[in-house]
């Protein structure tokens, strides 16, 4: 699958169709890190295997806003697993990512591992073994896979007492250092001033005290709901080794069940929770 | 030891609107000895102003110590800290620090022409330097004055560009980038307006402020009638916390603008590992 | 060659918990998910924190996830208070941190980084906050007996056992440690230790890894626009991890803070906390113009703040200390080493 990777890398280079292709290589050290092939000569640091847990997808959003005004976007070949396929959906619904701009390399996805060898919790949640977008796809996907999609540890979790559920995240959200790893690593997060970041302080000030941290958590939290696709990317990144599944999940465990269902990524409906304008309104005033 | 970013308390003594959403504040300090080592400032230096209660940014200074009994800062509403300064009613206390910075090097360009360009609030920095050489007149030679702004409710000091006019050997060419109905002065980017005068290059020093991107074309256009990058200076803003080299903000390449400018010669810029843009 | 054995030590350490404020490596729940990309090994599982007796101190670690920085440089601090009245009159006030802290298990090259940070805020003007609190800090060395898998201190100038920067160097013998005194500050605190004397005491030889080069100046100077810093830009997710975990970096923010009282009045604290250059809008000016849009311009910022920029500006000769910390914290591995290595070798992508 690797050689048919490469191939498709350096035949997309070389015809033009895209100026770059975002993968995966192995760094010197050994692990897997992003990569952003440009010249066809160098396909061959692509590779793909279960290390290979960064959701490329929050790129895409950097890509399509040039810092130069009036810079054409770029065209971006980018290899996808099935989680990363609906970070692209959620984009498209929300009018970030220009699908003409980007050829999706899907592949076939057995699951990840972590350091140790285990599988990845959030692939024993995952029934997805193809992306569901893609412009080709990659690999044989594997026939059987050990996984249920279930909220079983968010409803571990919610069955504590809720003074120890409180002790829990004051405990983990103070180790927070607000380095906005897990942030930068969301394709969903792509606000140009985070609500966090303001010079007024408005919403959140720069004091480094646990009501500032969890706040900025809580709402970042917030702000994903119905957008999340559960990849991982926020905890995987965490320096802190914070576990921030267990709290953008709770709010993914709650729009399925309260919203008919839903969940990101799989349709061409955005989030639930916001307005649809047809276009057609009058708007009278826009507040700066 | 005090700290050195503790601010000195003062009072907004008088506000002014000078153009749209630009506003020039006079500010009195409260210490005597506190305002004897702040009027010690020079054209060029900027002071970091304080609401004590929203933060503090730092702005170049707009008068000349004598020029007025207080010190003046021009200040366009454009972000946070500038917006609750422009909210302040008269009286209210404000923090100052400074002077900061660098200054323009006047007393070392005695004897040379000087050509003054000014774009929208860039043109705050650039009145101290006017008023210096009002007031040092005969050591100078031809002054010409470039001023623009996009349109005419922008352009800064208005009342004051006649008495500038009015001084021996000076000239004043005052423009705006599109036409307004009512306006029939000069309308063209200020690149233009410096083209048709055609200021003569020989013993002559240009001092330039404006946004980057201006400052870049107005560069482009000075060396295409002869000047030289040692004899253009310019003054570049950014944003800053400490304005004594300590925050790390404000760098371009290894230069700080707090402490090596924000005053440098283009010849120094052209050497920036950095570019301005 | 004085020497002090492992129960004094802890003794000693025990009373300095007590009298004073102690800092010291302890075990932290940090980097412990497998799954995390900065998945730690145990030896680095902790991090300093102020301990008040010596059961907490995590005697195998072998570098902290977080450095000391934050001790001498708080990740937030409030430099004034602005007391306003009920009539609107305001009153500053400067904030002082009275704590003396003892700072115990320090590595060299973590010290030698708070040198880097005095050279910065010390330099006149001096910063007055940091001076005061850097006055009341005393540093206990602990030589390293080794260097790990992403050390590269030898390559940047520094030593496992360095002496420089600290106020007294314990290196690890058998059953206790050597004790070297360096400076007036450490022999003060040893008043109370109960030290020996062993004459014949050999210190040991710490392993070390294979240093590389760091390329000189000129070829900073020479490569700055080369295309080689917008590649390692591609990947940089532009968060603060590195920066955060670094023991040098310095960057801060300052922002008013205002909270208003029942009773009318106001107090409004100056707050002073870390920042970080890989920010997109860190260095947009007011009107909106920003020379380091892109992330490559930011990520050969950090690089060159490090190598270049301190260096030429403080009296510093490299504001990299080989921690390698930011090889562990980056999400996409980002790897300092692999970058001084290219770029010594002039090895552009």
């Amino acid at each position: 699958m690797i050689e048919e990777l490469r191939t498709k890398a350096r035949e997309l280079l070389t015809d033009g169709t895209v100026d770059c292709v975002i993968g995966y290589e192995i760094a010197p050290r050994g692990d897997v890190r992003p990569v952003f092939i440009y010249d066809p000569a160098e396909v061959d640091r692509l590779v793909f295997n279960s290390r290979c847990d960064h959701n490329l997808v929050t790129y895409l959003n950097r890509r399509n806003k040039p810092p130069k005004r009036g810079a054409p976007v770029p065209t971006t070949g980018i290899v996808v697993k099935p989680c990363d396929a609906k970070s692209i959906q959620v984009l498209l619904n929300e009018h970030q990512v220009d699908r003409d701009k980007v050829t999706i390399i899907g592949v076939a996805c057995a699951g990840m591992v972590d350091a140790t060898g285990a599988p990845e919790t959030r692939c024993t949640h995952c029934l997805q073994r193809t992306p569901l977008l893609y412009d080709v796809l990659l690999g044989d996907p594997p026939e059987s896979v050990d996984a249920a999609d279930s909220f079983d540890d968010i409803e571990e979790f919610d069955a504590l007492p809720p003074e120890e559920r409180r002790a829990f995240w004051l405990r983990e959200l103070n180790r927070c250092i607000r380095c906005y790893a897990c942030r930068q690593a969301c394709p969903g997060c792509f606000c140009d001033v985070c609500e966090s970041e303001r010079d007024d302080s408005l919403w959140i000030g720069i004091a480094d005290d646990i009501p500032e941290k969890a706040f900025f958590h809580i709402t970042r939290a917030f702000h994903l709901a119905g957008r999340c696709v559960e990849c991982n990317a926020c905890e995987l990144v965490c320096p802190m080794g914070i576990p921030l599944s267990l709290l953008n999940r709770k709010i993914v465990e709650e729009i399925e069940h309260s919203m008919g269902g839903f969940r990101a990524g799989i349709s061409d409906e955005p989030t639930p929770l916001v307005t649809k304008l047809t276009g057609e309104e009058e708007i009278n005033e826009v507040h700066k | 030891m005090t700290s050195p970013l503790r601010p000195y308390l003062g009072t907004l003594i008088g506000s002014k609107d000078i153009a749209t959403n630009i506003r020039l504040f006079q500010i009195k300090l409260d210490d005597p000895d506190e305002w004897a080592t702040l009027s010690t400032w020079q054209p060029g230096n900027f002071m970091f102003l304080s609401t004590l209660g929203h933060g503090e940014a730092p702005f170049g200074v707009a008068n000349i110590p004598g020029f007025g009994p207080y010190l003046d800062i021009a200040i366009h509403d454009v972000g946070h800290v500038s917006h609750h300064i422009h909210m302040l009613p008269l009286g209210s206390q404000v923090g100052v620090r400074g002077p900061l910075g660098n200054h323009f090097p006047l007393q070392e360009i005695t004897g040379q022409d000087i050509v003054v360009i000014g774009g929208g609030i860039g043109g705050a920095p650039l009145r101290p330097v006017i008023q210096y050489l009002m007031s040092h007149r005969e050591d100078y030679g031809h002054l010409t004055i470039f001023w623009a702004a996009r349109s005419p409710d922008l352009l800064v000091f208005t009342d004051e560009y006649e008495e500038w006019e009015a001084m021996p050997d000076t000239e004043m060419h005052v423009t705006i980038d599109r036409p307004v109905e009512g306006w029939d002065g000069n309308v063209g980017l200020i690149t233009q307006i410096i083209e048709d005068v055609t200021p003569s290059a020989e013993n002559a020093v240009a001092i330039t402020c404006g946004p980057p991107i201006m400052i870049h074309f107005v560069g482009l256009t000075l060396a295409k009638l002869g000047f030289s990058t040692d004899q253009m200076l310019a003054t570049l803003e950014a944003r800053m916390h400490c304005g004594i080299g300590k925050c790390g903000r404000c760098n371009l390449g290894d230069k700080l603008v707090c402490r090596d400018g924000p005053v440098f010669w283009q010849s120094e810029i052209k050497e920036f590992l950095e570019g301005i843009l | 060659m004085k020497f002090i054995s492992k129960p004094n030590l802890e003794h000693w350490l025990g009373i300095l918990a007590q009298e004073r404020t102690l800092v010291a490596p302890v075990k932290a729940t940090v980097g412990e998910r497998p799954g995390s990309a900065a998945a730690l090994p145990a030896g680095k599982q902790s991090c300093y924190a102020i301990v008040d007796g010596i059961d907490e101190i995590s005697w195998g670690f072998q570098r902290t996830a977080m450095s000391a920085r934050e001790f001498v440089f708080p990740k937030s601090e409030c430099l004034f208070t602005i007391e306003t009245d009920e009539q609107g009159r305001k009153t500053v006030r400067e904030s002082i941190d009275p704590e003396e802290r003892i700072i115990f298990g320090i590595r060299p090259c973590d010290a030698r980084a708070i040198g880097v940070l005095d050279a910065v805020m010390l330099q006149e003007p001096a910063d007055e906050t940091y001076r005061q609190r850097r006055e009341r800090t005393w540093l206990i060395g602990l030589a390293c007996n080794q260097m790990w898998d992403d050390c590269f201190c030898t390559s940047v100038g520094g030593s496992p056992n360095s002496r420089e920067d600290v106020d007294i160097l314990l290196t690890e013998v058998e059953d206790g440690y050597a004790v070297d005194v360096i400076t007036d500050k450490g022999q003060e605190l040893l008043v109370q230790a109960v030290l020996d004397e062993k004459p014949d005491l050999v210190l040991p030889e710490p392993v070390l890894n294979e240093a590389f080069d760091v390329p000189p100046t000129d070829v900073w100077i020479d490569s700055f626009n080369d295309v080689y810093w917008e590649r390692v830009g591609d990947r940089c997710l532009s968060c603060r991890a590195c920066v955060y975990v670094c023991p040098t970096c310095r960057c801060f923010d300052v922002r008013e803070e205002t909270v208003a009282r029942p009773d009318g009045t106001r107090v409004t604290r100056s707050i002073r906390s870390w920042d970080s250059c890989q920010g997109a809008n860190y260095r947009m000016v007011a009107g909106g113009a920003n020379p380091r849009s892109k992330p490559g311009q930011r990520t050969r910022n950090r690089f060159f703040c490090k190598f270049h920029y301190v260096p030429v500006t403080y009296d510093v000769d490299v504001a990299c200390v080989g921690c390698g910390r930011c090889i562990t914290a980056c999400p996409v591995h980002i790897d300092i080493s692999e970058v001084l290595q290219d770029m010594a070798q002039k090895e552009v992508v």
